[in-house]
Parts: structure tokens; sequence; C-alpha cells
């Protein structure tokens, strides 16, 4: 593995990243994610890339540089794993301190993401099958799951077979995340909470995957999670596509469509990745969603997410933020925009440091109040 | 003998010295790089190996590295030379790269110094900040409320840039909206807790001066700096009844910000974070700029 993902590094002609990453060049997921549309486990290129490309050459960096550090940044480091094998591991903890604008900001340690993953795929590494399996700590303790019989403290984050039919199409079987708008990270976004596509809204699916020199489409069949009730599954179809306008520069769209017995869900979304210089990237998305429930009413929900990703220095990035949302778009309702710089560092490979100041205002509410003010730190390990 | 080991001691001392500086230097270089062509592959410069002297190399993209292309140089071609005697080697690239056999790269402009050069830009930004606004009862009381206000900001600025550094001045002019509700910060009085004053879609404008500084410590397109516009702006605050007065209606303020910058040929994008007039009010704007 290690010498495959020195060679993925040196010569892959496909690479990808966080949606940020095309400031890199890095334009598609789908060589640095096993998931083509990205999230989940990485792939040997993905992980090499990380550790001599992305992250800070660390104290482990020795002499070899960065192809030493792409040679050791396998699950054991350099011991080589049977190439059909590809386990990994992810931790993500989050302190959070909310209400900083009153006299007594709440403090909370919130265990936010432990998954364990299993890929197996085939020697040419064109067919796999991949599960990652999620730990829900009780969300008090940030310990021991919830002993209700309602709750799994052991969920599956997605399960699926994805193969190559063809050379530039991928089909995809299973349980994932539904390819709609930039999969950024952060799930508390208005773009993946308004959209309801947050971390635990993965749903059973089919997706054709056709990519090209400079577009990619995802057509998604969605048959809705079937861990739920028939009649709270939300299945339909959804069209993910992204196009090369200039060197560097993505724009795409996304539309999607479900329903269930008690309401229907109609989302438009445009995006645009731009990246410049070395590093840093600007994103953009705006979206609607059109909600129709039993109650002869349309909600319309509209949502911008505008992201600025500044790379100061190898690993050490400084990013700004801003969200705008509103519950109803023509109607008199609150608008809330949520603000503030960010700090992305990765020191070494295999750990990311974040921290976010946020600031969240809104408009056209009852009264004016003092802006709310929350600080985030996460930490992000991954094996 | 003692002075002669001191000699080398410092001579060995510079030359770590130096080739800290060319360290230093190819960080700085955003567009020094290369792949070689018979590899049919890119190479970063960090694993560049060193080429033959004389040696031309076409700076076209291999079949299959498309991915590779922002680290490809932008020149149509380049050219390898150098002294045999020191076996080193140079690309002529984008600037001037020194490729040595342990893989230090240095880099220098074919501009023999780095000359100030002006710039003139327009700028469009949203921006939204807080203040307040103090209500005068006719019992003499007073209570101040919460304002939250949105804009835009068209902009004019005028600058003097470096390779490192840039600073100048702006002029530009504000319209916005504002809203109060009822949100009695700081009242004073038990009287006034049933007040209600509410406004939204109050019309606001104004214009600023402002001065900013800007460094780019590592990347030419990217920048980090401070800006302090003073602004002067105008609402007409609704009285809330007779003998009532809201302050201020007009009002000259400072305003502290970091700003930063990601440029992209003559285009850039400009976001400022910080606060109006007094810490606790903050200010955040968004915005594109074109350089002519």
């Amino acid at each position: 593995m290690a010498a495959s993902a020195a060679i993925a590094v040196f010569s892959s002609p496909r690479i990808g990243a966080y949606p940020t990453f095309i400031g890199y060049g890095y334009t598609s997921c789908q060589v640095c994610h096993f998931n083509s549309f990205g999230n989940g486990p990485l792939t040997d290129y993905g992980r090499a890339v990380g550790a001599s490309t992305i992250a800070a050459t660390g104290p482990l960096a020795g002499i070899d540089g960065d192809e030493g550090l792409a040679l050791a940044s396998g699950f054991l480091g350099r011991k080589e794993l049977p190439v059909w094998l590809r386990p990994a591991v992810a931790v993500r903890g989050l302190y959070l301190v909310s209400g900083l604008e009153g006299d007594a900001p709440r403090k909370r340690f919130i265990p936010m993401q432990i998954d364990a993953s299993l890929t197996i795929q085939s020697p040419n590494r064109k067919h796999w099958a991949s599960m990652t399996l999620g730990y829900l700590p009780d969300r008090e303790t940030g310990i021991k799951a919830n002993s209700s019989k309602e709750r799994q403290p052991l969920i599956s984050r997605e399960h699926y077979l994805s193969t190559e039919l063809r050379e530039g199409t991928r089909l995809m079987l299973g349980m994932m995340d539904i390819p709609f708008g930039i999969r950024i990270p952060d799930h508390t976004a208005y773009s993946r909470s308004q959209t309801q596509l947050a971390m635990n809204d993965q749903a059973h699916l089919a997706i054709v995957h056709q990519y090209g020199e400079s577009y990619e489409l995802g057509l998604s069949a969605i048959a809705g999670n079937l861990f739920q009730d028939a009649d709270l599954r939300q299945s339909g179809a959804a069209l993910f596509a992204e196009y090369d306008l200039l060197e560097k520069v993505r724009i795409g769209h996304s539309n999607l469509y479900t329903r269930n017995k008690y309401r229907s869900r109609l989302m438009n979304a445009v995006h645009a990745r731009v990246g410049a210089g070395e590093g840093s990237s600007v994103l953009v998305e705006v979206g609607s969603v059109a909600q129709k429930t039993q109650i002869p009413t349309t909600n319309l929900r509209s949502y911008l997410l505008f992201e600025n990703m500044i790379r100061f220095a190898r690993g050490f990035h400084v990013m700004i933020v801003g969200e705008y949302a509103t519950q109803d778009t023509f109607r008199s309702a609150p608008r809330s925009l949520r603000l503030g710089p960010a700090i992305q560092w990765f020191p070494m490979n295999r750990v990311e440091i974040r921290s976010d100041f946020q600031v969240t205002r809104v408009f056209n509410a009852p009264t004016v109040e003092e802006d709310v003010m929350d600080f985030l730190l996460q930490a992000h390990l991954w094996f | 003998m003692v002075l002669k080991k001191l000699f080398v001691l410092v001579l060995a001392l510079l030359s770590t010295f130096a080739r800290a500086q060319v360290l230093v230097q190819s960080v700085q270089n955003p567009d020094c790089q290369i792949f070689s062509v018979d590899r049919k592959q890119s190479l970063i410069v960090k694993t560049t190996r060193r080429f033959p002297v004389g040696t031309q190399l076409e700076t076209r993209r291999a079949a299959g590295t498309r991915i590779f292309k922002t680290f490809f140089p932008k020149t149509s071609q380049a050219v390898v030379f150098g002294d045999p005697q020191e076996k080193s080697a140079f690309l002529i690239g984008n600037g001037v790269c020194l490729f040595s056999a342990n893989r230090h790269v240095e880099t220098k402009s074919l501009a023999p110094s780095a000359p100030v050069v002006t710039q003139k830009n327009l700028t469009f930004s949203l921006q939204t900040f807080k203040t307040r606004v103090t209500v005068h009862f006719p019992n003499g009381e007073t209570a101040a409320l919460n304002v939250q206000l949105i804009g835009a900001l068209p902009e004019f600025s005028y600058s003097w840039r470096t390779s490192h550094s840039e600073w100048g001045f702006g002029v530009g002019a504000f319209m916005g909206t504002a809203e109060i509700g009822r949100s009695l910060a700081e009242q004073k009085s038990g009287d006034l807790v049933g007040f209600d004053y509410q406004a939204n879609n109050l019309k606001i404008f104004g214009g600023e001066v402002s001065l900013f500084y800007l460094l780019r410590p590592v990347y030419k397109n990217v920048a980090l700096g401070v800006k302090m516009p003073l602004r002067w702006q105008k609402t007409s605050w609704p009285l809330p009844g007779e003998d009532y007065s809201v302050t201020p209606q007009n009002d000259l303020s400072l305003s502290y910000l970091l700003e930063a910058r990601v440029e992209r040929d003559s285009i850039t994008w400009i976001q400022s974070f910080g606060f109006y007039k007094k810490w606790g009010n903050i200010l955040w704007s968004l915005g594109a700029s074109y350089r002519f």
C-alpha cells in the first residue's frame, strides 16, 4: 500500500478532497474518497495527498520528506495491508462554548464522530464494498450510550457497493449520503440543516455517477432510509451536476424531489467553487427547499452559504464563513445570518484542529436582540 | 589554529543562514513549478530532479496529468541552464528558479527589484453591523436599544503595492436599512418595561473614508490586513411620541476591521470582520472588487 500510495500521489490522473481544496487544484472528490461524492473513508491516494500536500510535515517527517509521509499514510503506517483490505477509523470531538454574549456561557464537550470503516476492494481497485459504523454516545454524558430501547448506540453511516461499469461510469448501491450541493463537513451549516442532509440523514439509494474531463453527474434513485417505518421514508430522485467553467472554477446545480405519506420536498441549489492561487478558495451555494405537508400550505425555505478558505502556510488555513437562511422566503419570517472566522489547521498527518467563532444575527424578528456568539474547537483524528 | 577553526565555524553558520534564506524564498514562490516531459508526469518542486545544463523543456501538459495543471509554469517554454562547474541548474519560468541537488529551490523575480505599483479598485460590498441608539423619555429617563443594519457599500480605493504589502485609502457610500425593536438593553427604570418601540426597513445612508494596510506574507494573491473606516451615516428614527427623542440621528464613527482578500486575476474576494464603534458591535462585510 505504501508504494502504491506514493505512486498515486505523483502519478494519479484524478484527485479529490474537502470541497475547499479546489484551491489546490483538486476538483473532484472521487479519488480521495471511496464515496464518489465525498465523505467517508479515504482512498490510498487521499491518505497520501493529505499527508504530503495538505497537512504540515509535523515532527514525523523524517528524512524522506513528502514521499516518506505519503508512504507512511496507510492505516498501519508503512506496513502494507493486502490491497483488498482498507480499514479506517475517524474520531471527531467538539468543545463548544455557547452563549458568549451573556453572563453565563455554557461549556460542553460533544463527541461528534466515532466511526470505524471497512472497505473491501478488488485488486484492480475498480470495485469495492464499504461500510462505516458510527458509535453514538449519550449526548449528556458523552461516554456511554443511552439505555433507551429506541436508541441504537451503533448505526451504519453508510454501507454500499460501488462498481465501475465502464470508464467514466460508476454505479453505487446502498445506504449513503444523497449527493446534493457542496458537501461541506459542517453538518450544522444552514446548507445542510435546511436541506435535512446532515450527518445522520443517509438514505438507501442507487447512484449512477458519470464523469469526464470537465464534468460530473450523479443521478440518484432514492428509496429512503429503510431502517425507518415505511410511511416515514422519503423516497424520490436527485440530480447533482458539476462542470469546469475555467481552471479551478467549478459550477454546479442540484435538484431533489422526495416524498412520504406526510410531506413532499422539492429542493434546488446552484453552487460555485473557485480556487485561487495555491490552496485558497471560495465556495458559494444558494438553495431553496419547498416543503408541502398535509396542511394545505407550501413553505419555501432558502439558504446561502459563502465560505472562503485562505491558505497561509502548509497545513494552516484561515476560513471565513457566512451563512444566511430563512424559514419562509416569501412571508414575513425571521432571517438568520451566521458568520465568523475560523482556523483549520493540519499540524501533521491524521490530525485536524478547527476553531470557529460564530456570530448569529436574526433579522425580522419581533425584537432586536444581542447577537448570539459561540466558540467551537474541534479535534479530528483519522487512521 | 583556534582562529582558523572559528573562521570555519562562522563560515559554516553563514552558509547555513544562506541556505535558510533559500528555503524561505522557495516558499514564497507559487509559480515556480516544473514537470518532466520524459517521465510524462508532473513533479512538485520538492521532488524535482536536476536537469542537464542547457536542456530545453517544453511546458506542455503530459497526457493524463490534467489534475496537476496548477503545478505547471504558465510560460510556454522553460530553459534549463547553469554553471557546469557548480553542477547547478536554473529554470526560467515565471521567475528564475535554481534547482540544486539537495532539493533546495531559490526563486527570484525577473524584475531587478520589487517596484511600488499603484492600483485602483472598484469594490461592491454587502455589510451588516450592530449599534445602539438612545431613547430619551419625557421624564428624563433614557434607554439604549439595539439596532442592526444591513446594506450595500460601493467603494473606490487607491493603493500602493509592493510584492508583500499594500497600503491605501478608499471612499465609499453606504445605503441600507435598519431595524430596531423593543429591546431595552439598558433600561434604567421599571417604568420602561412595557415600553414598545419597534421599527424596521428604516432607510439609512451615509459615506465613509477608510485607510487600510495589507500584508501578503506567503502568496501574492492572498492578503490579510487591517482597515479603519470613518463613517458618517444618517437615519430618521421614528419618535415614540411627543417630547421623546432618539439619538443619534447623525453618527460619525470609526470601525476596526480585519480584512482578508483572495485574488484571482482582476477579481478579488474581500471579507472584513470587526467592530463598529466599539467592542461587541460586530460588523461583517462581504465584497467583490475589480482592479483596473
